[in-house]
C-alpha cells in the first residue's frame, strides 16, 4: 500500500507565477496545494531571492481525521516541487486559529526527517501582539540558503 | 526527536505588511475551499507525486 496519495497538476490553477496541486484522500477530503512566487515578501535587491515560492495548502473540508497519509503526501509534494523547480520554499502559518505555532512545529519535525537533504530555517515574527511564523527549505546543495535567512532576518528590529 | 530551536524576530508593523497581506490571501483562500466558492479541481491532470 502507498505511503501517500496520488497527486496531480492542477492545470486551471497552474500559471506562469503559480502552481496548483490536488488530491483526495480515503475519507473523501479534496486538497488543494499551492506554490506561489514569494519575492514580494522580499527585498527587491535580493535577486536570489526571487526564486522563492510560497506554499500552501487547504482541505475543502474544516474537520480532517487523523491520516499519516496526508503529512506524507504534503512533504512528497515540496520534497518533489523543490526538485523539479530548483527553488527554495516558504511556508508561512496562519496563526488566526491559534494553530499556527502547532503547524510550524509539526512542519519542522517533518523537515527534520530530511535534514540530511534540506536546509531548514525557522523564524517566529512578533508585531503588534501578534506571532507569525515561518519555516524557509532549501536543498542542502542551495549556495544562497544563508542569504535568505539573513534577509529575513534583517526584518528585525535590531 | 530534536528539533532546532526557532528564533523570535521583532519586527515593525510596515515590515511585516507584506506577510500580513500574505496571510489574509491565504485566510481568503481557504474560506472559498471550504465555503465550496473554489472547488478543488478533482478532474485529475498529469501525475506530480
Amino acid at each position: 500500500m502507498s505511503e501517500y496519495y496520488k497527486v496531480f497538476i492542477d492545470n486551471n490553477e497552474t500559471s506562469t507565477q503559480d502552481y496548483g496541486f490536488v488530491f483526495s484522500t480515503d475519507t473523501d477530503v479534496n486538497y488543494f496545494l499551492k506554490f506561489s512566487r514569494a519575492a514580494h515578501l522580499f527585498k527587491s535587491e535580493c535577486i536570489n531571492c526571487s526564486g522563492i515560492y510560497e506554499f500552501s495548502f487547504f482541505p475543502d473540508k474544516k474537520e480532517i481525521k487523523e491520516d499519516g497519509k496526508i503529512k506524507q503526501t504534503i512533504i512528497e509534494v515540496i520534497k518533489a516541487f523543490i526538485e523539479k523547480h530548483s527553488c527554495p520554499v516558504i511556508f508561512l502559518c496562519d496563526t488566526t486559529d491559534s494553530r499556527g505555532k502547532g503547524r510550524l512545529k509539526l512542519f519542522q519535525i517533518w523537515s527534520n526527517e530530511y535534514a540530511h537533504e534540506y536546509n531548514l530555517g525557522f523564524r517566529v515574527f512578533e508585531f503588534d501582539h501578534y506571532s507569525l511564523p515561518i519555516g524557509l527549505i532549501a536543498h542542502n546543495t542551495d549556495i544562497n540558503f544563508n542569504q535568505y535567512i539573513e534577509e529575513i532576518d534583517a526584518l528585525g528590529l535590531g | 526527536m530534536k528539533t532546532k530551536e526557532i528564533k523570535v524576530i521583532r519586527i515593525n508593523a510596515t515590515k511585516a505588511e507584506p506577510f500580513v497581506k500574505a496571510i489574509e490571501k491565504k485566510q481568503e483562500f481557504k474560506s472559498k475551499v471550504q465555503s465550496g466558492e473554489i472547488k478543488v479541481n478533482t478532474k485529475k491532470g498529469e501525475r506530480f507525486v
